[in-house]
């Protein structure tokens, strides 16, 4: 195999003349697109759908448009000659023989009626009713979608999307057999949605498992194929750097569909492989873009994100933002999932789940000073005085109900004093030491930067005096378990770096002078901790 | 078994204990130079707390209240001393020798009103381990103590107890004549019939001694 080289020989350099553009140009992915629009079967169980040609030519008019989609290659299928089981196979292998790079991009888009049937394991499948699909015989006669994606891993291309404007829940654009509708009514919510079985890099789905996708006539077009439309043609751009993405095209139309519907339908997307490389779609990246924040893993479905106390998007989903230092906050109703400073550059793009992932659960360690002693004075004179405390902290934030914090603490502390046993008397000099060694459940709230908790605590408190006098030398000491309460309270400086403060107020038994005695005992500390 | 349920009620609820007891009282020692028989240290106030040095002089007052205290020190007939004393809990105040001042002297002659005889009587200063008998003829009882004021009880059967207070300087002398009267309805007041009278003096049908 032979090398090339500045000199012209066989085997040397050629030097070619090419612009910056020219090699950029060559580099950049190619995009391809297949697209299907099934309105009828042969079965006539299925209704006709008005808009699935419609979708196929509008989408196609936004993909080929030079000024936006600049599709190297479209092909739409709509006649029934197209649209059989075969005949859809045959141009999903086709499309995925076209993407010769991994830069390329591809697209698979479908608008038609989809519906559920057992395969040969038994086992209940998504299909794509192709115009020659049977009612009575689904899974011999319709395309599974799952064939759909693993169509495209044949493709070398690693930005890879399916967009399926389809559902199977039995209303709308999909119809079940009887026996399937029945078993589904009792298995509702038992299956896995489709976005957790699909392969591709990006399933877009025009509605949720069970919910329907819909056509409507004032649109004239699938509801979310309308929006996507809209969002290609330049509306989703989102971070504002002249082009759209997949995420940005699916959040844009979600939402609107979402509105649209008045919340009868709701897109999903399942994202793999898709973060710092994100499928362009239409348009060019001409500038460098808002930082982003998104996410689409179907754990955080519902979450609402705020971004410095604003209402930015629902999860899944994305924001906008500007460049610079933000209070980013995951919250569903009063629960708040995260709350989390960051720093974004511009055209950074952050998945908030690894925010979450990261800071789910915390766990911090505080270093504490602080001090702790007897409430009434009678006690601080006669038995233990106040005493300046070093300790350390270990709290566990939401291991329970995602609001029971718990919190272990240990605190050491000693001195050298005078015990105060008359009025006008000498004191009594002695030394002591001491050890606080407590667990409280809290319950714990957050805003923003701060968290504050409260709850009961238990301890054991061991105090030893020893005293060196004329008459008597020797070390008295004593044990006991408090219950009491606990307030805490921290400020997240950073993620990792807090400044806390506690409270503790408890209940101790003391034997002094063969006399059990309940005394109130507290303590106050401040610390600097670290969270995990 | 008593040990393991010993350490079950710890681990639920308290075990072990302080003391302030030991820290609630002192000591205080010391040494009187001449002291003699009658020589005495006594807490002032606190009649219990007192006690008698040795062949030398020496005394060790135990259990002394924490604080200061007025600790009253009688060498002898001559000498004697006060002197305040600071305890500490659990503690031994050293005084070291103590010679003693020139005591002054409390004279009180006590008689009744109706002459009559009194026998038995005694007089005591309050807050102190000292007293002395009233002693005939002149029914008298006396003191020899450190410089300072003192209150004095008079208790003679058949006739009120009373009290009197005076003060002393070092070397000095104070002096009381009481005239004891009894108050009618007493068995004193029957006077004379009881008590008889004074040398000289003959008991009267209204109980007085002419």
């Amino acid at each position: 195999m032979g090398c090339a080289h500045p000199t012209g020989e066989k085997g040397g350099l050629v030097t070619v003349k090419a612009s910056a553009d020219e090699v950029r140009q060559a580099f950049a992915g190619r995009r391809f697109a297949l697209l299907i629009g099934i309105p009828q079967s042969h079965d006539e169980h299925w209704q006709p759908l008005r808009y699935a040609k419609k979708d196929v030519k509008d989408l196609a008019a936004v993909l080929q448009d030079p000024l936006r989609g600049r599709f190297a290659h479209v092909e739409s299928l709509t006649t029934p000659a197209q649209t059989t089981r075969e005949g859809v196979k045959a141009a999903v292998a086709r499309l995925a023989a076209l993407a010769t790079q991994p830069e390329d991009v591809v697209v698979l888009y479908v608008s038609a009626h989809g519906t559920l049937a057992r395969d040969a394991r038994g086992e209940l499948e998504r299909y794509l009713v192709t115009s020659d699909a049977d009612f009575h015989r689904v899974s011999q006669t319709a395309l599974p979608i799952d064939a759909l994606s693993a169509g495209l891993l044949a493709s070398r291309s690693r930005r890879r999307v399916v967009v399926l404007a389809t559902c199977h829940s039995g209303s709308g654009k999909s119809l079940l057999p009887e026996d399937v509708a029945s078993e589904l009514a009792s298995l509702k919510g038992a299956l896995r949605p489709l976005e957790e079985v699909s392969r591709a890099s990006i399933v877009l789905s025009a509605s949720d498992f069970l919910e329907t996708a819909r056509e409507d006539e004032t649109l004239q077009n699938d509801v979310y194929t309308h929006w996507l439309i809209e969002a290609l043609a330049g509306g989703g751009d989102r971070n504002g750097d002249g082009a759209v993405t997949a995420t940005e095209a699916h959040d844009y139309a979600r939402r609107r569909t979402w509105v649209f519907s008045q919340g009868r339908q709701r897109p999903s997307a399942e994202m793999v492989e898709v973060g710092a490389d994100p499928v362009v779609l239409t348009g060019d990246v001409k500038r460098t873009g808002q930082p982003e924040l998104y996410s689409y893993v179907p754990r955080l479905d519902g979450f609402t994100l705020r971004v410095d106390g604003v209402e930015r998007a629902e999860l899944p989903g994305g924001a906008a933002v500007g460049p610079g230092a933000h209070h980013v906050e995951l919250a569903k109703g009063d629960e708040v999932l995260l709350t989390e400073e960051v720093r974004l550059e511009a055209g950074e793009r952050l998945d908030v789940d690894s925010l979450a992932r990261r800071t789910d659960p915390f766990l911090s360690m505080t270093a504490t000073g602080g001090a702790f002693g007897f409430i009434d004075s009678v006690s601080r004179q006669q038995l233990l005085p106040v005493s300046p405390a070093l300790g350390v902290a270990v709290r566990f934030e939401r291991v329970l109900l995602k609001r029971i914090t718990v919190e272990a603490d240990l605190s050491g502390f000693g001195g050298q004093g005078a015990l105060s046993l008359a009025p006008q008397s000498p004191g009594v000099p002695f030394g002591w030491s001491s050890i606080l060694v407590g667990v409280s459940l809290a319950w714990q709230w957050d805003w923003r930067w701060v968290s504050v908790w409260v709850g009961p605590r238990v301890a054991g408190l061991w105090v030893q005096r020893s005293f060196s006098l004329d008459a008597y030398q020797g070390t008295q000491s004593a044990f006991s378990v408090t219950p009491g309460l606990l307030l805490g309270g921290a400020v997240h400086l950073t993620p990792h770096w807090e400044v806390s403060v506690g409270l503790q107020a408890m209940l101790a038994a003391v034997v002094v002078d063969g006399v059990t005695q309940t005394l109130g005992f507290a303590g106050a500390w401040a610390g600097i901790g670290y969270r995990f | 078994m008593k040990r393991s349920l010993a350490i079950a009620l710890c681990a639920l609820s308290a075990c072990g204990g302080l003391e302030n007891e030991p820290f609630k009282t002192g000591t205080i020692r010391g040494q009187l130079v001449a002291a003699d028989a009658n020589a005495v240290v006594a807490v002032v106030g606190q009649p219990a707390l007192v006690t008698h040095p040795d062949s030398a002089g020496r005394f060790t007052l135990e259990a002394v209240p924490l604080g200061t205290v007025d600790l009253l020190i009688v060498v002898n007939a001559a000498l004697s001393h006060r002197q305040p004393v600071v305890v500490g809990g659990a503690s031994v105040v050293e005084l070291g020798a103590l010679e003693g001042r020139r005591s002054g002297k409390l004279e009180l002659y006590v008689q009744s009103v109706g002459r009559h005889v009194l026998t038995g009587g005694t007089v005591s200063l309050v807050g102190l381990p000292l007293t002395s008998p009233i002693v005939a003829p002149e029914n008298e009882a006396e003191f020899f103590v450190p410089a300072g004021c003192y209150e004095a009880r008079v208790v003679v059967p058949g006739l009120p107890e009373t009290t009197v207070s005076g003060c002393v300087g070092e070397a000095g002398l104070f002096e009381q004549h009481l005239d004891l009267e009894p108050p009618d309805g007493t068995p004193g007041s029957e006077g004379c019939s009881i008590t008889g009278c004074e040398d000289g003096l003959v008991c009267q049908a209204d109980f007085s001694c002419r």
